[in-house]
């Protein structure tokens, strides 16, 4: 025991350095930390609450683009509303409930990019609900705290969608390389089917948290690697991730009953 | 003391609200936090400033949504430089210094003291954050971040260490 004590009392610089290189593997490795989950995030309430002043200063001296953004925003809604009598795709968003955000911080430079809302479980938003704005695909909500939420931009490299390409109806997925934040990654497109370049890339609905049929990007390049099976697609991303402000969360409610389901179908 | 704080305040805010969301000519990152743990006061084997080293590092991942990433690049650092300035300047020397800068060492010294440095925490950064450590892209990441926050900190140092203030760093 006196031993340890000397040893201890010895090397005590070198142990506390292990231990918080320990903390620190433990915090960037586990993604399913309490703490990281619940409170060492940009969701958390005074880190939010930082944020959200900082947003609110922003949006006084931003008004003008504010409005115009607005200006273009009922025109879309408009022209939808008056799409979704004679186009079937909007059906299954008309059943959804969408619940309206502001973007209060937002990550661009990094390869695991997030976004901060400024909407928390109070308002009803939950873990893993899909997150849109009026040009297409934002992201996913990761966690949720009273009154923010955190959701992993489409600019994170781990994140991926289900996707269809809309004119031949295959289904592909959808991904950042961590390159270039306006492009983004087709994945899973065999080479026998013909791909060109403009085709709109839209939602599959088969992960249950988007529709179908929101828009993700427009192919702008086709490669063929002669070592894959597969075409080496890149497509512009709708979403402009440099000026988000608005954005709408997706209450899917069919989405529990599905994930259930498929859990029981896949324990047996 | 007071305007210890008041720095620390706003280079805090000037990484959390502006540098975090610019990526300079795709390449460059400038990171005040690597300033404050070189301009930090420096002690041998300092149980304390490893652990300053990992809360500040802490604050700078909750705001940045990267928990662990800077806590672990600063904890790296703050041990390496332990290391690092007894080899270059020696322990005689260090405990007549007040601060370890620009004025203090010369410039030559200066840079053999901090340049390596900062080439860890932006190598220990890119490897963390693109899990690939070997790419031309990061290597252009590291370089061009380095020399621009070394650029940077001296400026930094000119601009607001004058004597009065460098005593009172501390």
């Amino acid at each position: 025991m006196r031993n340890l004590i000397k040893f201890i009392s010895l090397y005590n610089y070198s142990i506390t350095f292990l231990l918080l290189v320990l903390f620190s593997s433990y915090f960037l490795i586990n993604e399913n930390f309490v703490l990281k989950t619940k409170y060492l995030n940009s969701s958390n309430y005074i880190i939010g609450s930082v944020f959200s002043f900082q947003s609110s200063l922003k949006n006084y001296f931003t008004l003008k683009e504010k409005n115009l953004l607005l200006q273009n925003e009922n025109k879309l809604l408009k022209e939808k509303i008056i799409n979704t009598s004679t186009n079937s795709s909007y059906d299954s968003i008309n059943s959804l409930g969408l619940i309206d955000a502001e973007v209060i911080n937002n990550s661009l430079r990094k390869t695991k990019n997030y976004i901060t809302i400024n909407k928390g479980s109070e308002d009803g938003i939950k873990e893993g609900m899909g997150v849109i704005s009026n040009s297409g695909i934002v992201g996913k909500v990761k966690y949720v705290s009273n009154n923010f939420s955190t959701v992993i931009s489409l600019l994170n490299t781990s994140f991926f969608i289900s996707s269809l390409i809309q004119e031949s109806g295959t289904l592909s997925s959808v991904n950042w390389d961590g390159s270039d934040p306006t492009k983004l990654k087709l994945l899973y497109v065999p080479k026998h089917l013909s791909v060109f370049e403009g085709s709109e890339i839209i939602t599959s609905s088969f992960d249950a948290i988007y529709p179908k049929g929101i828009l993700i990007g427009k192919v702008i390049s086709i490669n063929s690697d002669v070592n894959s099976n597969f075409y080496d697609i890149y497509i512009s991303s709708s979403q402009n991730f440099y000026s988000i402000s608005k954005v709408y969360v997706i209450d899917n409610p069919m989405n529990e009953e599905k994930k259930k389901l498929e859990k029981i179908t896949n324990e047996e | 003391m007071k305007n210890n704080i008041f720095l620390f305040i706003i280079l805090l805010f000037l990484q959390v609200f502006v540098l975090n969301k610019v990526l300079f000519f795709s390449y460059v990152i400038i990171s005040p936090i690597v300033m404050i743990l070189l301009l930090y006061r420096y002690q041998k084997d300092s149980k304390e400033n490893l652990i300053v080293s990992f809360f500040l590092g802490l604050l700078f991942d909750v705001f940045n949504d990267s928990l662990g990433l800077y806590s672990l690049s600063c904890v790296l650092i703050s041990y390496f430089r332990n290391l690092w300035v007894l080899k270059i300047i020696g322990e005689e020397k260090t405990e007549e210094l007040n601060l370890l800068s620009i004025n203090a060492l010369g410039g030559f010294q200066f840079f053999i003291y901090a340049f390596p440095i900062i080439i860890i925490f932006y190598s220990v950064l890119s490897l963390f954050e693109s899990g690939v450590f070997l790419s031309l892209n990061n290597i252009l990441f590291i370089s061009l971040s380095s020399i621009s926050n070394y650029i940077l900190i001296v400026i930094f140092q000119y601009l607001f260490l004058n004597n009065n203030l460098s005593n009172e760093w501390r």
